[in-house]
Formats: C-alpha cells, sequence, structure tokens
C-alpha cells in the first residue's frame, strides 16, 4: 500500500514569551489511501498540533514546524507557502472540526459557506455552485436541502452543523479528511449518526481519514489503526484490533484503563493515572511519562525509548506490556469504595411536584406568545444520602430540572419541595437561607470560576455571605476545604490562571461544600475533562460524599460513567421524564425504547463489539406547540396509533421503576 | 417589516421629546424676547404689542399648541432678528452643512477601515505603531485646535488650500479633513481591536481550511462580522459630527447649521434655535435609525 500521507520526524514549536515551547518532537506517521487513523491521547499530548501542522494551519497560530517533513501526494506540506498551501486545502485535505457552533460564519449562509469552496477550487459558477452545494446537502443527509440552503447556521442544530461542516470538507472529494474532535460537542445520539455519515462516505469515495479524539470509544468504532500521543511524542502506534487487545505502553493501558465501560461494576473507584501532563516548556527527561509510569526504572529517567517495532505494534517504551489487555484485568485493579452512606430512612431530601418551565419565545403581539417547554410535568423525589443521576439529550431539560431545584429560577407552575419545605414559599431572604444547604457545580470550569479572584476568595464566598467567621476562621476553613478536594492549602493566594481544567473543577467542588450543604446539583460537571482527569474528579466526588452524607443530583450525557456514580437514573425526552429507576436496571435492562437507544449509541473501547452502534434517527425536536401523543413517536421504532394520540404517562413497575411508555420493550 | 415600523414610531416620539423639551427649556430661560426684538430702549407700549404679535402674552400649553400646530404646517416661525421665515432660511443651510457631514463621515470610515485593518494585519510591527501613534495623536488633539494647524499649514506657510468660505471643493478639503481624520482616529481603533478579535473566532480557521485565500477571508468574512461594533461607533460618530459643525464652520467661515445655531445663541434668537435643533435631531434620529436598521442587514442572528 502507498502512504498518502507520510510524517517524518515532525516538530513543532510555538514562541512563548518564556522561549520556544516544543508541542511535537519528532512524530512519524504514516497514513495509506483508504485508512481510518485515530490520534488520541489527552488534551496537550499533541494530536491537534499534528493536524494543525500537516494543514499548515500551525503558521497562523504562533507555531512553526522546526524539524521534519510532511510528504503529501508528491508534495512536502512542511516547505510549501501559505498559498501554494491554500490550493491543497478544502480541495485535497478536508477538515471538520470540533466545535460545531462556531466553526461556521454565523453571517453567511450554510449555502454560501458550501459554495465558496466549489468556487475557489473548482471554479464553478454561482449557480452551479448552488445546485452542487444542494446535493452535497443530500449526501450528508440533511432533510429538505433546498430549504436548508438559504438557512443560516444558527438556525440548524449542532448536529446539522456539523453535517454542513462535513459537506464543505467533502465537497471537493478529497484524499485526506482531517477531523479534530468532530463528535465531542454532540450528543451519543447524534455522534453515532455523524460517525456512520464518516463511514459510509469514506466507503463511496474512498478517502483516508486522520480521525483526532480523546475518546477511545469513538477510536474503537472508527480506526483501522490507533497512534496514542504523549505530551508532544507518539508512545504508541498500532492497528486496532491489536492496540485494544494488547496495548503496549503503560500509558496506553492506562487511558484504557481509565474509561468508565459498560462492563465496570457501581461504586467501584475509578481508575486514574496518577499525576498531570508535564509542561512543555519543561519537559521531563528520558520517557516523558516515566513520572506517571508505574513501571519506570532508570532507563526511562534518563534516555528516550525509541518507536520500535514489536509484534504487530510500534511502541516507545523501554519495558512494554505483553500480556493480552482485558477488562478482567481491569476490574481486578481497581480498589474498592467504602459501602456509600445508605439512605438511613427513605424520606425524600428533595420532591419536585408537577414541575413545569416555559419560555417565552420572542414578543408576543397579539394573541398568546409562543413557549419552549423546557420542563413540562416532571414529578420525581430525591432521597436522603443518594445519587439520583439525569441523563438526556441536549434540549430534553435536564439542565433547566438542575436550575428549578435549587430555585435559581422560578418555575412556570408545579413546585419544589426541599426537606418538606415548599420553596415557592419562600421570599428572597429565607430562600438565600435555604440554599445554603444546596448547592451547585458546573460544567465549564474556566467559565465558573472568576480569573480575577484568588482560589481562596472563590472558596470562601459563600462563607462570607451565609456564615459569620472572623477573617481567621474563614482562611483556615479555605485551608481545610483545599485539602480536602486534594489541593495544596498554600494555593489560597494564587489566581485559578495556572490551573489545570481539573484542578479548577477541585476549587469548584470546594465552594460548592464549603457550608456543609445537604444537596449538590452537578451539572455535567466533569464533562470538560480528560478521561483520567475525570476520574479522579469523580473519585473525590464519591468521597466527600461518603464522607459529609451529601445527596446528588448528577446531570451527565455520559452513561457509563452516571450509571457509576448514581444510585438511581431519571432520563428525560423533551421536558418529560420518560423512566426512572435503579442505575443498574436502567441502564442495562432499559424498558423504555429512547433509553434503549441511548445506550445503544454508546462507544464502546472494543473494536470487537463494532456492530452494536446503531444509531437512533432523526434529532431531538424544539418543542414549541402542544404536542398530541407520545413526544418521542416520530423517532420511535415502535411507535403506534395510540402513540400518536395519547400521552403514556410515568407508571410504576416492580423493582422501583416507572416508565411513560405505551410499549415497553 | 412590523420591527421598521416599531422602529420608526420610536423614532417619531423621540422627535416629539426632544421638540418638547427645546420648547421648554427656552421658554425657561431669563429674557424677555419681546423685549429683546423692540430694543433696550423701546417704551413698554411697543414691548406689549409685539408681545401679543409674538403670542407670548397666552398661557404656556396655548404657546406650546400654536408652536406644534406651526411645525406640523413647516411653519418654524420667522427669526427675531430678521423676520424672514426660519423654515426656509433653514432649508437654504442644510445643503451645506450635510455636504461637509457626509464627506467627513465617508472619509472617516473609508480610512478607519483601510487602516484599521491595515494595522490588524500588520500587528505589533512598524506599520501598525505608526498608525497606532498617528491616529491617536490626531484624535487626542481638540477639533479646534486641528481645525487651526490645517489652516495654518495648508493656508498660511503652503498656499494650497483656501481656508475659509464655501463654494467649490478645494474650500471643502480642510474642513472635511479636520473632521474626517480626527473620526477616523478612533474608527481605526475599533475596527483593528474589532478585526483581531474575530480573526481568533473558529471559523476563520474553517475558511483557512477550505482554502480560501487570505485577502477573501479578511475583505469578505471577518472584516463583516468586525463591522457590527463599528457601525455602533459609526452611527454615534456622526451624531457628533453634527454637533462639531458648530465648531467647524465657524473656524473656517462656512454657511451652514451650525454656523446659524452659533450666530442665533448669541443673539437669542428663539425661533431660528429651535428650529436648528429641530434639524440637528431630526438629523440624528434618522442616522440611529439606519444604523439600527443596518445590523439586520448585516447580521442575520439580530431578531429584532
Amino acid at each position: 500500500m502507498t502512504d498518502l500521507l507520510a510524517i517524518k520526524s515532525l516538530s513543532v514549536a510555538f514562541s512563548a514569551r518564556t522561549g520556544p515551547m516544543q508541542v511535537l518532537d519528532a512524530v512519524d506517521l504514516k497514513i495509506a489511501a483508504g485508512e481510518t487513523v485515530c490520534l488520541v491521547g489527552e488534551s496537550g499530548s499533541g494530536k491537534t498540533a499534528t493536524a494543525m501542522s500537516v494543514m499548515r494551519l500551525i503558521d497562523f497560530k504562533g507555531g512553526a514546524i522546526t524539524d521534519g517533513a510532511v510528504q503529501f501526494d508528491r508534495h512536502n506540506l512542511a516547505a510549501l507557502s501559505q498559498r501554494e498551501m491554500s490550493v491543497l486545502r478544502g480541495r485535497r485535505i478536508g477538515l471538520v472540526f470540533q466545535e460545531p457552533m462556531t466553526a461556521l460564519d454565523p453571517l453567511f449562509t450554510v449555502g454560501q459557506q458550501i459554495a465558496e469552496v466549489l468556487i475557489r477550487h473548482r471554479k464553478l459558477s454561482r449557480a452551479a455552485s448552488r445546485k452542487a452545494a444542494i446535493s452535497l446537502l443530500d449526501r450528508v443527509r440533511i432533510p429538505d436541502p433546498e430549504q436548508r440552503i438559504d438557512q443560516f447556521p444558527h438556525q440548524l442544530s449542532g448536529g446539522m452543523r456539523q453535517r454542513v461542516m462535513v459537506a464543505i470538507a467533502l465537497a471537493c472529494e478529497p484524499k485526506l479528511l482531517i477531523a479534530d474532535e468532530p463528535t465531542t460537542a454532540l450528543d451519543v445520539t447524534i455522534q453515532a449518526q455523524i460517525l456512520q455519515l464518516l463511514k459510509d462516505i469514506q466507503a463511496e469515495t474512498g478517502m483516508a481519514m486522520l480521525l483526532i479524539t480523546h475518546d477511545l470509544g469513538v477510536a474503537a468504532t472508527m480506526a483501522d489503526r490507533v497512534v496514542v500521543m504523549y505530551a508532544g511524542r507518539i508512545v504508541e502506534n498500532a492497528p486496532a484490533a491489536t492496540l485494544f487487545a494488547r496495548p503496549a505502553h503503560p500509558y496506553t493501558r492506562g487511558l484504557l484503563r481509565s474509561v468508565v465501560t459498560k462492563g465496570l461494576a457501581r461504586n467501584e473507584r475509578l481508575y486514574s493515572i496518577e499525576g498531570s501532563i508535564p509542561d512543555l516548556a519543561d519537559p521531563p527527561s528520558g520517557c516523558r511519562f516515566h513520572a506517571r509510569c508505574p513501571r519506570a526504572g532508570l532507563q526511562c529517567r534518563v534516555a528516550q525509548p525509541p518507536l520500535e517495532l514489536q509484534g504487530k505494534s510500534l511502541v516507545a517504551c523501554w519495558r512494554p506490556h505483553e500480556e493480552p489487555f482485558t477488562q478482567a484485568a481491569l476490574t481486578g485493579r481497581v480498589i474498592s469504595v467504602a459501602e456509600p452512606v445508605r439512605p438511613s430512612d427513605d424520606a425524600a431530601l428533595a420532591r419536585v411536584v408537577a414541575l413545569k418551565k416555559h419560555y417565552p419565545l420572542g414578543r408576543a403581539w397579539l394573541g398568546s406568545r409562543s413557549v419552549v417547554r423546557a420542563v413540562d410535568g416532571v414529578s420525581l423525589e430525591i432521597r436522603r444520602g443518594e445519587t439520583l443521576g439525569i441523563i438526556g439529550e441536549s434540549g430534553s431539560g435536564k439542565s433547566t430540572l438542575g436550575r428549578l431545584l435549587l430555585h435559581l429560577e422560578r418555575p412556570t407552575s408545579g413546585h419544589v419541595e426541599f426537606d418538606g419545605q415548599n420553596l415557592s414559599d419562600h421570599d428572597t431572604r429565607s430562600l438565600r437561607a435555604a440554599r445554603r444547604h444546596m448547592q451547585m457545580i458546573f460544567q465549564d470550569p474556566y467559565g465558573s470560576i472568576d480569573p480575577r479572584w484568588s482560589i481562596g476568595d472563590t472558596i470562601a464566598e459563600p462563607l462570607t455571605v451565609h456564615a459569620k467567621l472572623t477573617g481567621d476562621e474563614r482562611r483556615q476553613r479555605v485551608r481545610e476545604l483545599l485539602d480536602q478536594v486534594g489541593l495544596d492549602p498554600n494555593w489560597a493566594t494564587r489566581h485559578p490562571h495556572n490551573l489545570s481544567g481539573g484542578q479548577r473543577q477541585r476549587v469548584a467542588i470546594a465552594r460548592a461544600i464549603a457550608l456543609n450543604p445537604r444537596l449538590i446539583v452537578a451539572d455535567e460537571a466533569v464533562s470538560a475533562l480528560d478521561v483520567s482527569v475525570r476520574a479522579q474528579v469523580i473519585n473525590l466526588l464519591q468521597d466527600i460524599k461518603a464522607r459529609l452524607g451529601l445527596t446528588y443530583l448528577f446531570i451527565g450525557h455520559e452513561l457509563n460513567l452516571v450509571r457509576h456514580i448514581s444510585d438511581r437514573v431519571g432520563v428525560m425526552y423533551l421536558g418529560r421524564l420518560v423512566e426512572i429507576g435503579p442505575a443498574d436496571a436502567v441502564l442495562r435492562r432499559p424498558v423504555h425504547p429512547y433509553t434503549k437507544a441511548l445506550v445503544a449509541a454508546i462507544p464502546e473501547p472494543d473494536p470487537a463489539r463494532r456492530a452494536s452502534m446503531a444509531a437512533l434517527d432523526g434529532e431531538i425536536p424544539a418543542l414549541i406547540a402542544q404536542f398530541q401523543g407520545c413526544r418521542f413517536q416520530n423517532r420511535c421504532p415502535a411507535a403506534s396509533a395510540l402513540c400518536r394520540e395519547a400521552e403514556p404517562e410515568l407508571t410504576a413497575l416492580t423493582g422501583g421503576r416507572a416508565v411513560a411508555c405505551h410499549h415497553p420493550v | 417589516m412590523a420591527y421598521v415600523l416599531k422602529r420608526l414610531a420610536a423614532a417619531a416620539l423621540v422627535v416629539f421629546g426632544t421638540v418638547t423639551l427645546v420648547f421648554l427649556i427656552l421658554y425657561a430661560l431669563p429674557g424677555d424676547p419681546a423685549s429683546l426684538i423692540a430694543g433696550d430702549d423701546a417704551p413698554p407700549a411697543v414691548i406689549a404689542r409685539i408681545r401679543i404679535q409674538l403670542g407670548a402674552d397666552q398661557p404656556l400649553w396655548a404657546q406650546y399648541l400654536y408652536y406644534l400646530h406651526g411645525l406640523v404646517t413647516g411653519d418654524l416661525g420667522r427669526s427675531f432678528l430678521t423676520g424672514e421665515p426660519v423654515f426656509g432660511r433653514l432649508a437654504a443651510q442644510l445643503p451645506a452643512t450635510l455636504e461637509l457631514t457626509f464627506l467627513s463621515a465617508g472619509v472617516a470610515i473609508v480610512l478607519g477601515v483601510l487602516l484599521g485593518v491595515l494595522s490588524a494585519v500588520h500587528r505589533g510591527d512598524w506599520i501598525d505603531n505608526l498608525i497606532q501613534t498617528i491616529t491617536m495623536t490626531f484624535t487626542s488633539m481638540p477639533e479646534f485646535w486641528r481645525g487651526i494647524l490645517l489652516i495654518l499649514i495648508f493656508s498660511v506657510w503652503l498656499h494650497w488650500l483656501p481656508a475659509i468660505g464655501n463654494g467649490d471643493l478645494a474650500q471643502l478639503v480642510l474642513p472635511v479633513a479636520c473632521m474626517g481624520v480626527g473620526h477616523a482616529g478612533v474608527l481605526t481603533r475599533t475596527v483593528r481591536n474589532n478585526v483581531l478579535e474575530v480573526i481568533e473566532e473558529p471559523f476563520v480557521a474553517t475558511l483557512r481550511g477550505k482554502g480560501l485565500l487570505e485577502g477573501a477571508i479578511l475583505y469578505r468574512h471577518v472584516l463583516r462580522s468586525a463591522l457590527i461594533p463599528v457601525i455602533t461607533t459609526f452611527g454615534m460618530l456622526v451624531s457628533q459630527m453634527l454637533g462639531g459643525v458648530v465648531v467647524i464652520e465657524t473656524l473656517f467661515a462656512r454657511q451652514g447649521l451650525g454656523r446659524i445655531i452659533a450666530e442665533s445663541v448669541g443673539s437669542k434668537d428663539i425661533p431660528m434655535i429651535q428650529g436648528a435643533v429641530l434639524f440637528a435631531a431630526l438629523l440624528s434620529v434618522t442616522i440611529t435609525v439606519l444604523v439600527d436598521l443596518s445590523y439586520r442587514w448585516i447580521d442575520p442572528r439580530i431578531t429584532l
């Protein structure tokens, strides 16, 4: 097989104020025509830098190729001028980015943005390019392409935008498609659809793909070959089947173990790689992984291991693993956490009764205004000491439910009871007093912490508001809290800009537990973190819960993770609770067709189980009008005439489960 | 369309408010217009007669209604000084002021966008520094000082351009340069900062990934996004320029609304001031409405 792309000993450096920072160090990588190579690793490993260097977009970010070559189709991309490069970009190499929300120009219609490539590279006329754009939209399976082509990006859903991105990348039938985390921001169901689309198109055109992902499940689903990067170097490069069955590098094993799989038993402590990714401005000597490696020896500290063939794999390790890797090895090594505080009585800590939240859409002129029914009649209870997980696609209303529970927003109708008291009866002052028992942890650790405040001030703020402490007492409490979340107590005076995402999220947790609350709502609290860091934070949340006897509402979209941390799980769709029950029961033996589809859409890190990835058709609609019948009917394989007429009520089953479906599986 | 109507209704309300406010302020000012017209030594009988002629003996609400009625019929009263109809006088002066303002605005926006983009593209190197320094110098100078310098250099020393009067284009060059260049400085900075902000957006990376040329990316995509805040600034600048004509027209001895305002204030020619303020308010409101409407034309996400 001839190589389509051959990266040879590629080194890339960014100029930083502190001196050059080498983000890639002698990277070697080959992609054959028609092959799919997945580049995996945590943030800062150099995956994106590799892709951006191939595209030579690294130049615009202040980076420069300092050594090596990128051979593509008789060109050395590393030596081309930007002008010569622009002829290849979009024509021979297509590019798909992660952010479907921001990767398209908001001021141009999707049609214009697709046509632009055709006009630039294929010299089509305006009319011809429009026709071609319509057929491209059809090809990426966007319904009604004739109407969609004149819409602007903000009028499309995230999944649709990502399809448009794919259409742009495919417009000139490139030989190589580079996709940088193309599905990371999408729901699992939409992720499955996009991955399927990429596979289908690859089968039709025979293009090669360089797919960058942090999700080993996605890699297992897509890759012919997987390349693992760590701190700017390739540590392992192997055929997908080999990599997942016999990962040779300790880092690869660590990553695989950090993944929360279907097989992992609940409440077990998650495996995580010790330490964090090194600073590339001052990289470690020898093997860059040695400080975190359980097998490291003297040689690893002083000498850099070469990337050498071992069996079918290329591995850069002095002491590679040779034994096969199995799920059993995984469960055998995890340490079990103490049995969590069992609910002493089954009394509910919080109860939500017929809760509704409708947001008005724009300003009404005459008559009734149209509304978005974000939460539309949800009743549930959260028991003392339990973790209730809430899952569902974006737009299902799970975040709104979390905010309503803390009364950060007033419900349109229905009410929230906390500890037997109706929160709607409180006035502003008593509500504030009640809030000290309810805290929230948000998804984005970069947005939820004020960069101008010191860490200590951030954590002390709830204490200042609610507790009457002297300055010394407050400082002492902050030190205790930092210690509890595993941070150095001396960091109180630091500012968050030097902290990693995981450390920031620890600060957010310290702030949330500062007042010894009873309920914590964690809204996608670990979704923005790398796998190994995510495991650390989940373990921390579990420890703190056991120690302080907390109750959690854990909102998330990674089903295995939610199952792992939750006692019970509720599934939401379009503002309604469609299924609820014990976590293992709901997610291992789902009853509602929607839950079943969600579970089926999770990509497992096992190439042998690829076939199980079944995509749920369609997307979650924007629910504006009153709906007749079951809300899931249009996407449901089991929908019948009854489903179109009557909305199913949440009905109790055995084993503490309940489901809202006319035809439970 | 509903939006346009709503916007126009709001604009009409602003004009009405301005008119009322101007009426009230001038009414509340000390000094009796009748004795002003009659002259210092006029007998009380003459002053009383003039007062009746003016309608100043009527109660406030009647004067106000009379004034509003006049506005609707295009009658803005007569000048206290010359007795000529205010509307005619202002209408005759309007073109000169519009010419000056719009030419200056044109110079400001063209220069501002060109220099701003140039500055952004060459961020950090000598071109950027040079542009920043020059625009900073011009912007921080008071307008009248800028004007005096221009007259000194180009008229007094070099004898290239006439310093005063209106008529031919040569006479427009210095006043337009004085207003336009100063405001171009503000726009340059706004354009530069916004272009630099937009160029970091992820969609620009997508455009590069599509193989578009840098020029197309910059002028077709980046500039358009960067323009939204620039237009807000531009709208405010044009309104400011309408105020600035008072200084510029006096300095360069030009005819126009600004000159009339300056003169009428000095001589307490109330109908003339009212009329001129009304004209200026109308122009200002028109510009604001145009700016608001242009947002939607540029940015489809804005649903007003």
